[in-house]
């Protein structure tokens, strides 16, 4: 058990000016399962291999417990990680793999395997445990490598994109699994991720990277609600929040051939920002059809995905240039819009958001 | 046939080219002999006389060029006389077979070879290069592989330890008889002997050496020769360890010297044991070294070395010398036959490393 943190902890590669990870600051509850996302490229998994001590620290220090661990080797971080290929060792059974961290630590031989034999029950693994990992099918591995974790018993758990090797179905029932597992275990987990539906569904807390630069850090839901700014807009949420540059004209933002009320929050802030236009932001089930009809927003619908449930509409507003991205709006999937058609919808009240046009930053 | 065997010894140029072009015709008359062959073979079964005739040429000359000489040595190591005339080319109506009286001789030079002084002092110390050399060179060889990896200079510390690899075993032989050379009446001496002063040792009085220190001294060149091999092939093979294993590893708690052992090495091990092998093969057949080196049957002689002494020995008047062909043709055999288990792991090895991908 063990809070974590990071403070102004940057990471350097040679050769390279530019920072994987730039002073980043993030504190980490005990037992919390805190989710790092972002783009490829983002630093996610530098900053995951920076707490593991895979990569040096070049300025700030890294926490486990209170105690800086910047400059200790990893096995002197009492933490267990799970690669995301697994990295199982190949010449070694599937017990061996589990017990190995214990040998190296030399417990006893009866010890380790009930504790190999304990977690192996846990995991469903217990048919296995004298296989190679080439016998095992892909979910059995990753099984085995989070089984390798959790026989040490760790103060952190850290797991780097533990299922982007498993086919789409199995990935929701063992992100699932792992959420149930860590609520068990109550272990202080770091996830990382490129799937923002696994951060949003498994996280306590989900960090948001870019460019090596923390976005925003908060819960799923006031990640969803409350986006810090127009880039965590348009990563969280499936499909992607409608992102427009919008003019502001008197008594709100134009979009489309209507004019859409903006809260005097959101006014103020722009007019004190001052600034013409705003990024709005509308996400795809903000929409509604509109209830007087004739008055709403015009959308001419290009491309219909049913998906059952639900069906995306993308289509272009009025006065929208061919280039410009489609708009998408979240239908119900039972009364789906023919292609061609012009669809008159209303913006639900107070699920709009406003950027800075520049800095990305929320207004308001 | 005969003005072929005419052509094939004429003395002018243009003879030899007409020779030549007779050789190109004749080549390009088999091959096509064989395709119309293949053509033609019957539908039923096709893929099997197919393959037969295109693996035939190859057949044929690996009869030649392989079977037959290990038939005829085997012969030859069991029978007692030369059968063969020196410098015979056979020819129709001529006969390069000359009977001496040669007769089956109930494994008498095999058994000469393992009763005898020489031979077993020849073998004793082709089994300690053997114990020795490829074990040395593949450890030295790995921990240099080891050390240098992911080090900033890594090709040119690589190139450093391949080069001796690419000197002849003569050459070798020549510049390391110079590092071993005595201190000599006006104090210039071998690098060895230097080193072995500054340490209050020595001096070692090299062409003088005798017995299993001289054959320890050839095993330090020939260890110098592999360990360069061993490093080239070894480090390939440590880079394809996945970075992932051994980080997760240090993770698990091991040390760098518990990730070597427990987890590279493993890993590795059909690369190590292609090492060990191909060494241990290269130095059950020791030859030139030990021949370059002055070794003899009273200091450090090898099994492939007293093949050829033995064999120069055929027809002088020394005792046995008339056996030397024969004798040779065993010890040939006995090498042949040391070497069969060491191919036979390396082999098994390789499947069982396929069955289990």
């Amino acid at each position: 058990m063990a809070e974590v943190s990071y403070v102004e902890a940057t990471c350097l590669y040679p050769g390279n000016p530019i920072p994987a990870v730039d002073s980043l600051n993030l504190d980490i509850k005990d037992g919390e399962f805190m989710v790092l996302v972002g783009p490829s490229g983002s630093g996610k998994s530098t900053a995951l291999r920076m707490l593991a001590g895979l990569e040096d620290i070049a300025s700030g220090e890294i926490r486990i417990s209170g105690k800086d661990v910047s400059r200790r080797p990893p096995k002197d971080r009492d933490i267990a990680m799970v690669f995301q290929n697994y990295a199982l060792y190949p010449h070694m059974s599937v017990a061996e793999n589990m017990g190995f961290a214990l040998k190296l630590k030399g417990v006893s031989k009866t010890e380790r395997q009930d504790k190999v034999r304990e977690a192996a029950k846990l995991l469903d693994l217990e048919k296995y445990l004298d296989r190679k990992p080439k016998a095992l099918s892909g979910g059995q591995r990753q099984r085995v490598a989070m089984g390798r974790a959790i026989v040490r018993e760790p103060s952190v758990f850290l797991m780097d994109e533990p299922l982007s090797n498993l086919d789409a179905k199995l990935r929701v029932e063992t992100r699932a699994n792992i959420a149930a597992l860590q609520a068990r275990l109550g272990t202080t987990t770091i996830y990382v991720t490129h799937d923002q539906v696994e951060a949003m569904t498994m996280g306590h807390r989900v960090a948001l990277l870019k460019d090596g630069l923390l976005q925003q850090c908060d819960t799923p839901r006031n990640l969803y609600d409350r986006p810090a700014n127009a880039f965590v807009a348009g990563f969280i949420g499936s499909p992607a929040m409608n992102l427009r540059t919008a003019n502001l004209v008197p008594g709100g933002a134009q979009l489309g051939n209507i004019v859409l009320p903006l809260q005097n929050s959101v006014s103020e802030a722009a007019r004190a920002a001052g600034v013409s236009t705003i990024t709005l932001g509308v996400r795809p089930e903000s929409f509604t059809v509109a209830q007087n009809g004739g008055s709403g927003l015009k959308l001419e619908v290009k491309l219909v995905e049913e998906l059952g449930a639900d069906a995306y509409v993308y289509g272009s507003l009025q006065g929208d240039d061919p280039a410009d991205k489609h708009f998408i709006v979240r239908f119900d999937g039972r009364v789906p819009p023919r292609i061609g058609e012009v669809l008159d919808l209303d913006v639900q009240p107070g699920e709009e958001h406003a950027f800075h046009p520049e800095t990305g930053e929320r207004l308001g | 046939m005969h003005w072929l065997y005419t052509l094939a010894h004429s003395q002018s140029t243009g003879g030899k080219l007409l020779f030549a072009v007779v050789m190109v015709i004749l080549f390009l008359a088999v091959i096509g002999a064989l395709l119309v062959l293949i053509d033609r073979t019957p539908r039923r079964g096709r893929e099997k006389y197919q393959a037969f005739l295109f693996l035939l040429p190859a057949l044929i000359l690996l009869g030649l060029g392989l079977i037959g000489p290990i038939i005829r040595t085997a012969v030859s190591a069991m029978t007692s006389a030369e059968v063969t005339k020196k410098l015979c080319v056979p020819r129709p109506g001529h006969s390069c077979l000359v009977d001496k009286g040669g007769k089956w001789n109930n494994f008498d030079n095999f058994r000469w070879a393992f009763t005898d002084n020489d031979a077993q002092y020849a073998l004793l110390h082709t089994l300690l290069w053997t114990l020795v050399a490829p074990i040395i060179a593949t450890a030295v060889g790995l921990a240099y592989a080891y050390a240098i990896d992911k080090v900033r200079g890594e090709g040119f510390a690589k190139a450093l330890v391949f080069l001796p690899t690419a000197i002849s075993f003569v050459g070798a032989a020549v510049i390391w008889g110079l590092m071993y050379q005595q201190p000599s009446q006006n104090g210039a001496s071998g690098l060895v002997n230097v080193v072995l002063h500054w340490v209050g040792l020595g001096p070692l009085n090299f062409p003088t050496v005798g017995g299993w220190r001289l054959t320890l001294m050839m095993i330090v060149v020939m260890i110098w020769i592999q360990a360069g091999f061993a490093t080239v092939v070894l480090s390939a093979a440590i880079k394809g360890v996945p970075a992932e294993i051994s980080e997760a590893a240090k993770i698990d708690g091991a040390t760098a010297g518990q990730a070597f052992r427990r987890v590279v090495i493993p890993s590795i091990r059909p690369t190590l044991i292609v090492v060990l092998v191909t060494i241990s093969i290269a130095t059950l057949k020791i030859f030139d070294l030990v021949q370059t080196f002055g070794a003899d049957k009273y200091r450090g002689d090898t099994l492939a070395n007293l093949m050829y002494t033995t064999y120069k020995q055929a027809g002088l008047g020394i005792a046995g010398g008339k056996l030397g062909e024969h004798r040779s043709s065993a010890l040939a055999i006995i090498i042949f036959l040391l070497v069969i288990p060491f191919v036979a792991f390396q082999v098994r090895q390789m499947v069982k490393q396929r069955a289990a991908r």
